[in-house]
């Protein structure tokens, strides 16, 4: 090794090139032989395209998977039904892996190779805003059923109006968090935020509707091993409230830690772990129980029709209860294909022409979906809180949160 | 902010880097070339770890199988790629891409077997507090082990046959295999012991935090970090390292929050350390003596 000295260290900087393009997320795609490429005409094609984005794999594979059922079902009830004008409905799913890096590659490939003029997707805020020049370029239409930063209605990153999201925007559920806190009469905050757009987005929201005072905000690194260092800090911060906006995966690991840690807070999250899947390490559901966490999450209308009917639809499917944002993607779908109907051509600007009339009149298994100049909806979220019957976790409703009404809850909590 | 409490946090994620970073200080030492498929000896290992949790083993009885299903692997992807490419006369730059290729390799086919679910061993740990420190049982356990895998590993270093020939192959495999040393079945133990230390890095990581595909991944930045800083090849160097890139980690964060940046600059901190490690002492903490 002496005698090699120079090349060697020269050979350790390549390497730590390679661990940084490979760390920061460089996918390898396997391309589709499939070719379809015909120029778009005036009418409608045999087969009708929607992209579909969803993280299949990594911090959210676990709701990824269910929002894409709720697609499924969606595409399977218009083919069923006869189609858009007798044209079959085809979904064209790719994983972004939870990374916006592999977001941009499987959104070219689904506009450059497939020449899909509609996407429902992607979930996350972060792969949104990175798709969202490409969209506004190619002219292609993003329906995201489950992205919720506030900067993703701004129109310097969605110029052209081609973003759309069926969710309402944090703007709205930041407010929302912050008033639960505030009616609980806290008044000292830590922020814990997944380091992402969403996040971030959420925790400058609360940081200015929260009435007490914002402590510490952390930003954590969702890759990392362990977070007992974060969690010491907030410890030591001595808040009466945390507020945690998280994804399943990274949140479960974050809460585990806490649990070792013994950090006795109330903790108020947002939707990103109001799921079951968070009951899955015994740990973590203990710990999210003792601790009574509560959150929010955009309402659900569960008691309404169109709910009902996509529920038990969605049983009968896939044998299981929808998850987070199942919903949401099924009325992503629902909607583009409509647009598509309305619009009768498959190109990215009638189909956006289109979706600001046919949302005016939509009524989806989450409600209304009227679209504001921005690609916007109105939204409510749900007040959820985590309890334990015999030994079962679940997620409850226990409130209602809508703007300018505030928070009612369902009975004592 | 509690000093104590953040010694023995960094001392607990620094043993998981010992264990972990064996194999990769034992293969760039003696083939040459970073290895990017140990991440995944390190994720096999958690999911042969939850194989036999979920065969109602309990966690201990599960470590042997999770070392001997990594060493296992690492000893096959020797075999058929590695040791193969090598007689071909591949350089390090051919060798490092083929590990990452490697490595893509088996994470897809973890994909494909088990999913993207969450895997979580299922345990709930025990936790301890005394003099205001809090520690889970599960860590004890992870120092205590990791301690006593540095011990056996330095006395295999320094005192059996095998262990010297490793050091002399490691510092010169020609001349060690001038003196009579078999370097191609010492590169098959290397691989073994190293690949087997990975596995159960990867099964107690698992326990500390869930079990998913990129389990390994997540942690092989830390994993080179400690190689380099502690000197290509140098054994002494990466168990010392291991404890102070776990200390730095942190510490590091500890004042990255008080400073009020992002933690999520938390990964950056093992990059910071080999920058320094590459300007200040380029041949690693121990200057490249065994």
């Amino acid at each position: 090794m002496k005698t090699k000295g120079a090349p060697f260290t020269a050979g350790v900087l390549l390497v730590l090139v390679a661990v940084a393009l490979v760390a920061g997320g460089v996918g390898f795609y396997v391309g589709s032989t499939q070719h379809t490429g015909e120029v778009v005409g005036p009418s409608l094609p045999d087969v009708i395209k929607i992209g579909v984005l969803l993280p299949l794999s990594g911090d959210l594979a676990e709701i990824g998977e269910k929002m894409r059922n709720g697609a499924l079902l969606a595409a399977e009830e218009i083919n069923a039904a006869g189609g858009i004008a007798g044209r079959k409905v085809q979904l064209v799913i790719r994983d972004t892996q939870t990374n916006p890096t592999v977001t941009v590659e499987a959104f070219n490939e689904l506009v450059n190779v497939e020449g899909v003029k509609v996407v429902v997707g992607p979930a996350i805020s972060p792969a949104v805003l990175s798709v969202a020049p490409i969209a506004n370029d190619k002219g292609v239409v993003v329906i995201s059923p489950s992205a919720t930063a506030p900067t993703i209605s701004d129109p310097s990153n969605d110029p052209n109006n081609f973003v759309f999201r069926v969710v309402g925007s944090d703007a709205l559920q930041g407010e929302a968090m912050a008033e639960i806190a505030n009616e609980m009469g806290f008044e000292r905050a830590v922020c814990v935020v997944i380091n992402n757009d969403y996040g971030v987005g959420l925790a400058n929201v609360i940081s200015e509707k929260f009435a007490g005072e914002v402590v510490m905000v952390i930003k954590y690194d969702p890759k990392a091993a362990s977070y007992r260092a974060e969690v010491s800090e907030i410890k030591s911060a001595n808040p009466d409230v945390v507020f945690f906006v998280a994804f399943v995966e990274s949140g479960s690991k974050f809460l585990k830690d806490a649990r070792v840690e013994g950090l006795n807070v109330k903790w108020i999250s947002s939707e990103g772990i109001a799921d079951v899947a968070m009951f899955s390490d015994p740990e973590v559901a203990e710990y999210m129980a003792s601790v009574e966490m509560v959150g929010t999450k955009p309402h659900s209308p569960t008691g309404s029709p169109t709910y009902m009917a996509f529920a038990e639809k969605y049983k009968e499917r896939f044998g299981e209860e929808p998850g987070l944002y199942s919903d949401y993607a099924y009325d992503a779908v629902k909607l583009a294909a409509l647009a598509i109907a309305f619009a009768g051509e498959y190109s990215g600007e009638a189909i956006r022409d289109a979706l600001f009339v046919v949302s005016q009149s939509f009524v989806g298994a989450t409600g209304i979906k009227p679209f504001n100049d921005y690609g916007d909806v109105p939204q409510e979220y749900d007040v959820w809180k985590v309890v334990s019957e015999d030994g079962e976790y679940q997620i409850a409703t226990v409130g209602y949160w809508s703007p300018g009404m505030g928070i009612r809850w369902a009975s004592e909590h | 902010m509690n000093i104590l409490q953040i010694f023995i946090n960094g001392i607990v994620i620094g043993s998981i880097y010992l264990l972990i970073s064996v194999g990769l200080a034992f293969t760039y030492g003696l083939l040459r070339f970073p290895n990017f498929s140990h991440a995944e000896l390190i994720t096999l290992g958690a999911y042969a770890s939850l194989i036999a949790c979920s065969s109602n083993f309990d966690f201990i009885t599960s470590l042997p199988f999770a070392f001997a299903i990594s060493s296992l692997i690492a000893l096959l992807v020797h075999i058929l790629v590695f040791s193969f490419m090598m007689r071909m006369r591949c350089g390090m730059v051919e060798l490092m891409v083929a590990s990452i290729g490697v490595g893509l390799v088996i994470r897809h086919v973890i994909q494909e077997v088990w999913g993207a679910k969450i895997y979580f061993l299922g345990f709930v740990r025990h936790v301890y507090e005394f003099c205001g420190v809090r520690i889970a049982d599960a860590e004890i356990f992870i120092m205590l082990f990791s301690a006593l895998s540095a011990i056996f590993l330095h006395l295999m270093l320094t005192r059996t046959k095998v262990g010297i020939a490793l050091r002399a192959s490691i510092e010169n495999s020609s001349l060690a295999s001038i003196l009579g040393v078999d370097v191609e079945r010492l590169t098959l133990f290397a691989w073994l012991v190293g690949g087997g230390f990975a596995g159960i890095g990867g099964a107690l990581l698992a326990v500390q935090t869930r079990i998913i595909p990129q389990l390994g991944w997540e942690v092989l930045l830390s994993a080179f970090a400690v190689v380099i800083l502690g000197g290509v090849g140098n054994l002494h160097g990466a168990i010392l390292s291991s404890y102070l890139i776990g200390l730095c980690e942190s510490f590091g964060l500890t004042l990255l929050v008080n400073l009020g940046i992002s933690s999520g600059y938390k990964s950056a901190i093992s990059f910071i350390v080999i920058l320094l490690a590459l300007i200040f002492k380029p041949k690693g903490l121990l200057g490249g003596e065994f």
